[in-house]
């Protein structure tokens, strides 16, 4: 296994933050399939 | 991601991105990769990057370290992987095998919405990626061959940012494709 890698089955989340529109955005919304969420540096 | 999102659609996942970027600069990103999937913003990093352990404490820059997450349908975290720094980006070929591992059906998502438009004074203009891209390239390239006395962890370590960078470089047509 790569390092910083980990598995869990027993932990649920959820987050609301903003579109590249504006909107408000939570991941709730969007669970009917699976989320791959990921996350980049920034300040592009 | 962008350029392999049809895989992960086909493995039941659709793709989100993340940044502590504000919804402005997120949509410059979306317009200048012309991405298939949105960007979301986390400027305080309070909602999605700290609670998730990706925020970067070591960078003034108060950014994000890459990293991917799988979340399952109805919200349970499946998955979880952390770059080291802004430079290590999570393999895809990782995500997608994990991602399998749900067996889902294929999924849709529709392409993101962008509103005002505005990139960070620090971002990179498309026009500059390749040559941005060549230099990272030759610039570890030219380490490596420095220092081959630190041994096969930094020249594997070396190897493996390289070709991240190829990889990069190979998609950038594909970025205009999607432009066209």
């Amino acid at each position: 296994m790569p390092r910083n890698e980990r598995r869990s089955n027993d932990v649920s989340i959820d987050f609301t933050v903003r579109d590249a529109a504006g909107k408000t955005w939570t991941l709730s919304d969007h669970l009917d399939s699976a989320a791959v969420v990921t996350f980049h540096r920034g300040d592009f | 991601m962008a350029r392999r999102h049809d895989e992960f659609l086909e493995r039941g996942g659709r793709v989100f991105g993340v940044s502590a970027d504000t919804a402005p600069m997120n949509a410059a990103m979306v317009e200048k990769m012309a991405l298939p999937f949105p960007i979301l913003s986390d400027p305080d990093r309070d909602q999605a990057i700290t609670p998730l352990g990706f925020a970067d404490e070591k960078d003034p820059r108060k950014i994000s370290r890459p990293g991917t997450v799988i979340v399952a349908p109805g919200g349970e975290l499946v998955y979880s992987v952390t770059g080291r720094d802004y430079a290590d980006r999570p393999d895809e070929d990782l995500i997608l095998e994990q991602l399998g591992r749900l067996k889902l059906e294929p999924t849709t998502q529709d392409p993101p919405e962008v509103g005002e438009i505005s990139p960070s004074e620090n971002a990179m203009p498309y026009e500059g990626l390749t040559f941005y891209f060549r230099g990272a390239k030759f610039g570890a390239l030219a380490l490596r061959g420095r220092h081959r006395e630190l041994g096969s962890e930094f020249t594997d370590d070396v190897k493996r940012y390289v070709q991240m960078v190829e990889r990069y470089l190979e998609a950038l047509p594909d970025v205009e494709a999607r432009k066209a």
